[in-house]
């Protein structure tokens, strides 16, 4: 009996695989027309007399609902509240038209320490495609549901999510004679904001250090500009640079070691410079009349964008690291192509455009030399890559004030970042966090 | 017949010569003068007979003699008249004859000359109509087949037209189901081959050359489980067991 099943089950399994007799029926896909990926994420199981510390099915939700490539099933309507894969009936979450649930418990290890098991299910295939636990204590609940969020989102689209990442921006308060500035860091969906430095003179700049565990930025506030390095753990600030003239835009190159600069020295030319954290070493990179500036670094560190306008309006142009390399300009569409970043593949670069007599960000792609605008505002600066590249955020005008958005790389999701108050600008999403 | 009244001609002045000869010799018979007609002879009483009687009797016998020949002469000459005559008229007949045997022989000739003219002529005419018709017949031959290859790649370029719809129905079915992950190379492609039962149910798939991870297959894998039931043929005949989806993102 069991040979004669096996038989059957080679006979079936030929008429899936036989090659076809005759033409087949072949179908192009060329779009994804679907908005969403439908999702259910079941409150997490908790086993306690008192409410459970922190919902993360929550945070998870929100989260994968605020990247915009997924839908979630509203808690109303969530037929069965399973806790683990074998509980979930996949055929049941099909009929609500539920692609993947995701369903886990908390559980408290002692007073302090929690832990978070959770597992992902493909109702369509019935197979449990991720199960997990991670240990948290209360302070990090938030944190560790991120990472739910983060590695769900991988999962599912092959692109690691970047939930658990932190944003830095200026915040400008108070009236014009009066002003004060504050570098605020805070999670990647706007909360938890915590003022790094403030200062009543102007700061600018912020850059994430490669490891993400600290940031440079511009000061005013010894009455000239200056370049700090910060500290986040410790709130350690180290001037690094405050020569005479301009002391602009740090970039970090990849590795942390060094910082790309903008400086216009005694002479007054301003020109990109290389500075060695370690040893103060300082080496020119560009050498020309023109303002060059606004460096940034391509991901294998072999080269730097920056903005320059030698041939008149603002560029963009590239100069390989190595001696001897020259700038080439790789920004051709239209008058205006400023501030550049490039995107953590290094295949595209985002800049500020001007589009339609507004200034706008717009994606470059490297290789075709086509340009994109992905944003719709007036006056929309400062774009910033997200590290898995789904998404910008960059600095608008809404009601005149300044405040925050993210828009998908692919232009499909865009979304507001609420702001405490004042007006917020030069956003620098962090790298992937430890 | 112009060519028939020419050919009898000649055979009209024949006819009226021997109509002369004919009329010479009758008037020739008739026109020669009657002899007196025999006195009748007393029979011989005595027994001697005078020698002037008997040289009367002598003459008279002679004049009887030459008048019997004359008679016989006049007969046989009437006689040879009429044989001439009736030769002339039997020659005559046969002459009649024979010009209307020609005649008609000719009359026969020319009718079946003109039969066979006709007959040729219909000939050719059949034979042009039937060539007319042959042609027309090529040419309508050749105009069906013309149509019937039209008709035929019509119904070919219907058909087509039909499986283009088809092919259509079932791409929008699958991309509106279709989450494209973010973040795909360029160029990247991948095949599934889909097996469906009448009513477009999705009976089972398999991957053929995919250059996506694993996120981009479990996508489609969910769109096409997501699409079944398959949109239906416009004709059941354009039904197909197996479809292949080449899943090839576009920006």
């Amino acid at each position: 009996m069991e040979r004669i099943r096996r038989v059957v089950v080679a006979l079936a399994a030929l008429v899936v695989v036989a090659p076809p007799a005759h033409a087949e029926l072949t179908v192009q896909i060329l779009r994804g027309m679907a908005e969403a990926v439908p999702v259910a994420i079941v409150p997490f199981g908790w086993e306690g007399s008192e409410p459970a510390p922190w919902d993360v099915a929550a945070t998870v939700q929100a989260d994968l609902e605020r990247s915009g490539r997924f839908r979630a099933l509203p808690r109303a309507d969530l037929l069965e509240l399973p806790h683990e894969a074998g509980q979930v009936d996949a055929a049941a979450w099909r009929l609500l038209q539920v692609d993947y649930v995701v369903v886990g418990r908390l559980l408290r290890v002692d007073s302090a320490r929690y832990e978070l098991r959770y597992e992902l299910v493909h109702t369509v295939t019935g197979e449990r495609i991720l199960g997990l636990a991670l240990p948290a204590d209360r302070a990090a609940l938030k944190l560790a549901s991120h990472r739910i969020s983060d590695a769900v989102y991988e999962r599912i689209l092959g692109v690691r999510g970047a939930f658990a990442t932190r944003i830095a921006y200026v915040a400008v308060d108070g009236p014009a004679a009066a002003r004060s500035f504050r570098l605020i860091v805070a999670d990647a969906d706007g909360a938890n904001e915590r003022v790094v430095f403030s200062s009543p003179e102007p700061v600018m700049s912020p850059a994430w250090s490669p490891d993400g565990r600290a940031l440079a930025y511009v000061s005013f506030h010894g009455g000239t500009p200056a370049i700090y390095v910060q500290t986040l753990r410790t709130g350690e600030q180290i001037r690094v640079s405050a020569r005479s003239g301009i002391n602009g835009a740090p970039a970090w190159s990849p590795d942390g070691s060094q910082l790309a600069l903008t400086l216009s020295r005694r002479d007054g030319n301003v020109d990109i410079w290389l500075l060695t954290l370690a040893t103060q070493e300082l080496r020119r990179l560009t050498d020309d009349p023109a303002i060059d500036t606004e460096p940034a670094w391509s991901p294998n560190a072999q080269a730097l964008y920056f903005t320059s306008d030698r041939a008149g309006g603002p560029q963009v142009y590239r100069l390989g690291i190595g001696a001897g390399e020259r700038p080439r300009r790789v920004t051709f569409e239209g008058r205006y192509n400023a501030r550049p970043r490039v995107s953590p593949d290094g295949r595209e670069l985002a800049v500020v455009t001007i589009d339609r007599d507004a200034f706008r960000i717009a994606v470059v792609d490297l290789q075709r030399g086509t340009q994109r605008v992905l944003s719709n505002g007036r006056l929309d600066e400062s774009p910033s890559y997200a590290p898995n590249g789904a998404s910008l955020i960059y600095a608008t005008r809404d009601g005149g004030r300044g405040v925050l958005a993210t828009v998908s790389t692919d232009g499909r999701v865009q979304q507001r970042l609420a702001a405490s108050a004042g007006a917020v600008r030069e956003p620098a999403w962090s790298p992937y966090l430890p | 017949m112009h060519t028939a009244a020419t050919a009898a001609a000649p055979y009209g002045w024949s006819l009226g010569l021997h109509a002369l000869l004919a009329a010479a010799l009758l008037a020739s018979g008739l026109l020669r003068p009657q002899a007196p007609a025999p006195q009748p002879v007393p029979p011989i009483a005595a027994a001697i007979v005078d020698q002037s009687i008997l040289q009367a009797v002598a003459e008279l016998r002679a004049a009887e003699r030459r008048r019997a020949a004359a008679e016989r002469g006049r007969q046989a000459a009437q006689r040879a008249a009429e044989r001439a005559a009736a030769q002339a008229e039997a020659r005559h007949e046969a002459q009649r004859k024979a010009v209307q045997a020609e005649a008609r022989r000719k009359a026969e000739l020319a009718a079946q000359q003109q039969v066979e003219r006709q007959a040729r002529l219909r000939a050719a005419e059949e034979s042009r109509r039937s060539a007319a018709e042959a042609r027309q017949r090529a040419e309508r031959e050749a105009e069906l087949q013309a149509r019937l290859a039209n008709e035929g790649q019509r119904t070919d370029a219907a058909a087509s037209s039909l499986r283009t719809q088809y092919v259509a129905a079932i791409q929008a079915h699958v991309e509106q189901r279709w989450f494209r992950p973010p973040g795909l190379a360029a160029g990247t492609s991948c095949t599934v081959h889909v097996l469906q039962i009448p009513g477009g149910e999705v009976a089972g798939l398999r991957f053929g050359d995919c250059g996506g991870g694993e996120a981009l297959r479990r996508s489609i894998e969910s769109a096409v489980r997501n699409a079944s039931p398959l949109p239906a043929p416009p004709e059941p005949a354009l039904f197909e067991r197996e479809v292949r989806l080449v899943f090839t993102p576009e920006d």
